[in-house]
């Protein structure tokens, strides 16, 4: 990929691409009682910088993000279940030293890309049934280029099978880099529940709850948006209608 | 930092890449190996019926598959009681090594078929023994031909589950012959798999002669029947009827049985089923096996065979 913009003090092109693979195993947990999915993705590249005339590479780039999930179906269900998620992106604070080993994804050019929707959690990472993504902490999992490392448990039990089911899980997340300004490494931890009915064919009724409480990377006004003081910690409850029609 | 990039990636590419299948190919269905070996009846419409007739009793056990089985699916019932009773175990036509063709493909065709048979061999003190929509063959044909049977053993069978008319409707349009004739590898896998509360090693075989029946030349008559076996069971539903039925019904669930109820249309639990359409039938026994699912006389078949033994034997 070659982008020539000029965002800053002098244009550049950047060279980039993307090398990554995913894969799953028994996705439906019906197989067996073990689900095992996950991806690696790499951004490989460099940048040139056009300095008094001259196109000089001045940043390389390699980054990588990677997913491990492992369910185990403990019960009947698909949602008698225990599910652990881990994810990594690697992280930088900076160009300055002549590299980049953050991630990047399709959101730095503005379409949907890295964003971490099927974890379980509402308020750490995005979740799909919230239509606004950008509300999340980590709303891409190049966290700012700073990376992260983080990871989701959650416990899923059917009261009544395909009927009843309800969730609780936890979440938790830390940049790989300081956030600058008196940040520290802690993104927050979450904590999560749900319960569903099965009104009908695809047709469900579910109300959400969760609660985060956030780290020390949130004392940062880099973080914040220029503010130095840490936000409230968020929470949300929400009930959804879901009907998938066809 | 990049080249040890590239070389995870490699791997992981080379590993996530390179998962092939070969599966087994047959001529015709009738390749496909069993257990035991397969004789054939020819009955007065011209139908051959396949079937495997093993051990010696004064009584009878004729086990009746399920939709998209076969006689095999009862190997370990056969074995485990065989040495008490004579077990016959058949294709249903349309099926297997039996004849194939442009078959009604309802209840009331195969609840014939199975009293042709039990002329044709001249059988006496016969149960039947049906799994599924096997069971509600049996069913069907304990309504129909009261004087042929001693017992019936039903194994999670169709027809307990109640459904409404626009549910019906979706079972009539859902299937077509074409979506059985294109399910992939990883969908017929699943398709067993969900079958079971936890899928045992020793059912692959199921698997993997699905998977080889596609190659075979009559295998379009396979598909045909699978889609007119369902319109079969929600054509003729026999709850209305259970309390007609005059002989012993042993009625036989597993626990976690994720077909029944069907979990897109109805969920909830097997129990409330299994209660549900056992307490209709006048003399009825009901036994719920544990951690098992719907394919139960295969996951927990020594728990099935010995509540077969003590019912018989009651």
């Amino acid at each position: 990929m070659v982008c020539t913009d000029s965002p800053g003090a002098d244009p550049y092109q950047a060279d980039v691409f993307w090398l990554g693979s995913f894969f799953s195993r028994n996705e439906d947990m019906m197989w067996d009682n073990w689900s095992v999915t996950g991806f690696v993705n790499a951004n490989l590249g460099t940048v040139r910088q056009l300095k008094s005339g001259t196109w000089t590479k001045t940043v390389d780039i390699a980054g990588v993000a990677a997913n491990l999930r492992v369910n185990y179906r403990y019960g009947q269900t698909e949602q008698d279940a225990i599910t652990l998620d881990a994810l990594y992106s690697s992280g930088d604070n900076g160009i300055e030293d002549g590299t980049y080993s953050g991630v990047l994804t399709g959101n730095n050019w503005g379409s949907p890309g890295g964003i971490f929707i099927s974890s379980g959690s509402y308020l750490l990472f995005p979740h799909g049934n919230v239509v606004n993504r950008l509300v999340a902490a980590v709303n891409d999992i190049a966290n700012r280029g700073n990376g992260l490392t983080g990871g989701t448990l959650n416990l899923s039990k059917a009261f009544i099978p395909h009927r009843w089911y309800g969730k609780v899980g936890v979440a938790s997340a830390f940049s790989n880099v300081e956030a600058s300004g008196n940040g520290g490494f802690i993104i927050g931890s979450e904590v999560n529940g749900m319960t569903g009915l099965q009104l009908g064919p695809f047709m469900n009724v579910e109300l959400h709850g969760a609660f985060m409480s956030l780290g020390d990377y949130y004392d940062s006004p880099a973080t914040n948006g220029g503010v130095a003081e840490r936000p409230a910690n968020p929470w949300t409850a929400f009930l959804v209608f879901k009907w998938l029609m066809f | 930092m990049k080249y040890v990039l590239y070389s995870v990636l490699v791997s992981v590419l080379l590993i996530t890449g390179c998962v092939s299948q070969r599966p087994t190919q047959v001529r015709t269905m009738a390749d496909i190996g069993y257990p035991f070996p397969v004789r054939q009846v020819v009955l007065d419409n011209d139908l051959s019926v396949a079937y495997m007739d093993e051990g010696t009793g004064d009584q009878t056990l004729l086990f009746i598959h399920g939709l998209g089985s076969y006689a095999p699916a009862w190997k370990k019932n056969m074995d485990g009681l065989k040495n008490e009773f004579r077990c016959i175990a058949i294709d249903l036509p349309g099926y297997g090594h039996s004849s194939k063709g442009d078959y009604p493909g309802d209840m009331r065709f195969y609840a014939d078929i199975v009293a042709q048979l039990i002329h044709k061999l001249d059988l006496a003190h016969v149960t039947l023994v049906g799994h599924s929509m096997g069971g509600q063959i049996a069913v069907t044909t304990g309504l129909g031909y009261p004087e042929l049977i001693d017992q019936l053993v039903l194994v999670a069978p169709a027809g307990y589950e109640q459904f409404t008319n626009g549910q019906r409707q979706w079972f009539r349009e859902i299937l077509t012959s074409d979506a059985v004739r294109l399910t992939t590898v990883n969908q017929i896998r699943e398709n067993f798999a969900t079958n079971f509360y936890r899928f045992p090693k020793d059912a692959e075989f199921m698997i993997q002669d699905r998977i080889a029946m596609r190659t075979a030349d009559d295998f379009r008559w396979y598909c045909d029947i699978i889609p007119k076996n369902v319109r079969g069971m929600v054509n003729d539903p026999v709850y209305d009827f259970l309390p007609n039925l005059t002989m012993p019904v042993l009625s036989l669930f597993g626990e976690y049985d994720n077909l029944i109820p069907n979990r897109f249309l109805n969920g909830g639990s097997t129990l409330e089923i299994a209660r549900q359409g056992s307490s209709r039938i006048p003399q009825s026994v009901l036994i719920m096996i544990e951690k098992a699912g719907h394919f139960v006389q295969f996951e927990k078949s020594d728990e099935v065979n010995a509540a077969i033994r003590g019912f018989l034997k009651a």
